[in-house]
């Protein structure tokens, strides 16, 4: 069985492990050599496609989104594959089966990562357009490296406005839950934690210990979204029902996937069909 | 140091991670760590990681792997929740983990395999233990669940305001939704200020089996214990799954007092062990247990079954 050792540095684009019908898990190393590793799982078209990018690069949810988000995205990338669409997910250093410490994670190392993943994809597929596709936290990373020229087009589902944004509502969840489980004795506010965040504490947001670094990296952290000049396609898709000019809406079954849902094989046709129809036409 | 590793299980390829043991020499004991639920191999903020890395640093070869359709591995799962549960209750994922520990002992040269999982987990380990008990040679639980709880309302009978209500009477009128907020699993526990121990007294008499016990279950598990079998159970202090493995252990095996037998409780957390930084101490737990349980000193120092 050939087989990537985390701890073996394997060559960053022929370390396939043994193919499990048309996937392929790997690890993909850092840019220098303690940086950790990069799970990646290569998803390969099962069929060939006239017209569309020939692969897209799914970049995902993060902290305990990811884990709630996994079915769905999992599920995602192999209708995909399905549709003729080669297509890589990874996992951010220090989060799920990369290797890496979470207190390390940074918004700049995770754009990091997007790019490093970008460029494994480019040399699976040296001539083909690649389109990124990010959701939730992801989105937010997709569209920054999108700006950087990255991919010929841009799939957004549900990105929050900002990094910031994200990580303050991920803080109100974490007063809710110590609160209501009584998971500790003294109350504290957000302003508590932001100012042990930015005192260089580690603070523990539902498992995941957060850091100064992270925190600090998304002081400006807008959603970055291509002008009206820009040539290469993106869509905004949001998972509310709620029309917005410009961008694509459609209902899912709430609460959504990415969050503490009832369901794990929920009704997501609208949503596959909407984005499908994107990523065949950019 | 990790790698892939990929076990055939009715046609398909299951995906798990080997966390190789430190040790220069193979452990004879290997752990092998199973979904939490529904979450993808790594655990619920990634607690399973943390649990195989400290195993592997102490010369445990650990495995996680994704059970048929979780995490990276092939099948459809049921749409709901519920529905999933159903299906672990019934102890349907066994044949997969038995077939993965199976493979791993003869891939890694190993005498057994201890079967861990949160929640879940901890069912179709407890449930494997019992059909293959020469291959489990013990059994790390944390938050075993018991019992079966009955399934919420179908949220497919209902969209918009007529769920929201339906949602807040679920939490008004279920039984379920009370013992979540006795347990404070619920966010509105913290408006509820209750005798919280003695209507749990009431509601629960210490002296009986509840009704939602999951008797073949509860009988998998006594018969591991009662064999002997090293057996770890981690609870989250107060919570609902310990007070009812608490009521359950205390009929079934009589106060649970056995030397084989350890169940430590973890304060200042939830159910998935994700709120009050404890994943380290949850972590400690399962290693110092192992190394007690399964650290018998051998000529080359590694674990061996004791």
């Amino acid at each position: 069985m050939q087989n990537a050792h985390a701890g073996a540095r394997p060559t960053p684009h022929a370390q396939p492990l043994r193919q499990v019908a048309l996937e392929e898990h790997g690890y993909l190393p850092g840019l220098a050599a303690d940086d950790g590793l990069i799970y990646y799982v290569h998803h390969r078209a099962c069929c060939t496609r006239l017209r569309g990018p020939g692969a897209v690069l799914l970049v995902g949810a993060m902290g305990l989104e990811r884990a709630h988000s996994h079915l769905v995205w999992v599920r995602w990338a192999r209708h995909l594959a399905r549709r003729g669409l080669d297509v890589l997910r990874f996992d951010y250093r220090g989060l799920g089966e990369s290797t890496g410490e979470h207190a390390e994670l940074t918004l700049d190392s995770c754009v990091e990562d997007v790019t490093r993943a970008v460029g494994l994809l480019r040399a699976l597929h040296p001539s083909s357009p690649i389109a990124l596709h990010g959701l939730r936290g992801g989105a937010l990373c997709a569209a920054r490296v999108f700006a950087a020229q990255s991919g010929q087009s841009l799939l957004l589902w549900e990105p929050p406005p900002s990094a910031r944004a994200m990580l303050l509502e991920k803080l109100r969840h974490k007063l809710a839950a110590d609160f209501g489980q009584g998971t500790r004795e003294a109350r504290r506010t957000r302003q508590d934690y932001i100012a042990d965040l930015e005192a260089g504490e580690r603070v523990d947001v539902e498992g995941y210990p957060w850091s100064r670094g992270l925190w600090l990296s998304t002081a400006d952290s807008p959603l970055v979204l291509p002008g009206a000049d820009e040539p290469r396609r993106s869509l905004v898709v949001h998972l509310d029902g709620r029309s917005r000019e410009g961008r694509a809406s459609v209902d899912v079954p709430r609460p959504p996937f990415w969050g503490e849902s009832r369901w794990l094989h929920p009704e997501l046709s609208a949503l596959f069909d909407v984005s499908c129809r994107f990523l065949e036409s950019a | 140091m990790r790698a892939v590793e990929l076990v055939d299980f009715e046609g398909e390829s299951l995906i798990g991670t080997h966390h190789v043991a430190s040790s220069e020499r193979r452990g004879r004991v290997g752990v092998l760590v199973l979904n939490g639920g529904y979450a993808p191999r790594d655990g619920h903020a990634g607690l399973s990681v943390k649990i195989c890395d400290a195993l592997a640093a102490r010369g445990f070869p650990s495995f996680r792997f994704d059970l048929p359709m979780l995490g990276d591995s092939p099948g459809r799962p049921p749409a709901l929740v519920d529905e999933f549960y159903e299906l672990i209750y019934r102890g349907e994922l066994c044949d997969a983990a038995l077939t993965i520990a199976r493979e791993m002992c003869r891939r890694h040269g190993l005498d057994g395999v201890v079967l861990s999982g949160l929640c879940g987990g901890a069912t179709t380990a407890i449930y494997a233990a019992d059909r293959a008990p020469g291959l489990i040679v013990g059994l790390a639980l944390l938050e075993p669940e018991l019992y079966k709880a009955t399934p919420s309302r179908d949220p497919r009978r209902a969209t918009g305001r007529a769920a929201l209500v339906q949602t807040l009477a679920a939490k008004v009128f279920s039984y379920w939704g009370w013992m979540r907020l006795l347990t404070r699993e619920n966010g509105m526990s913290r408006f509820a200020f209750l005798p919280r121990e003695r209507i749990l007294d009431v509601v629960l008499p210490r002296d009986q089996l509840p009704k939602s016990t999951n008797v073949p279950l509860v009988g998998a598990f006594c018969r591991r214990v009662n064999a002997r079998s090293p057996t770890l159970v981690v609870t989250a202090r107060g919570k609902l799954h310990e007070v009812f493995f608490d009521r359950i252990t205390g009929v079934v095996l009589e106060g649970g007092r056995r030397p084989n037998f350890t169940h430590l409780r973890v304060a200042g957390t939830n159910h998935t062990f994700s709120t009050g930084s404890v994943h380290a101490t949850v972590a400690t737990h399962v290693v110092d247990w192992a190394m007690r349980a399964f650290a018998k000193e051998t000529p080359h120092g590694v674990p061996s079954v004791a």
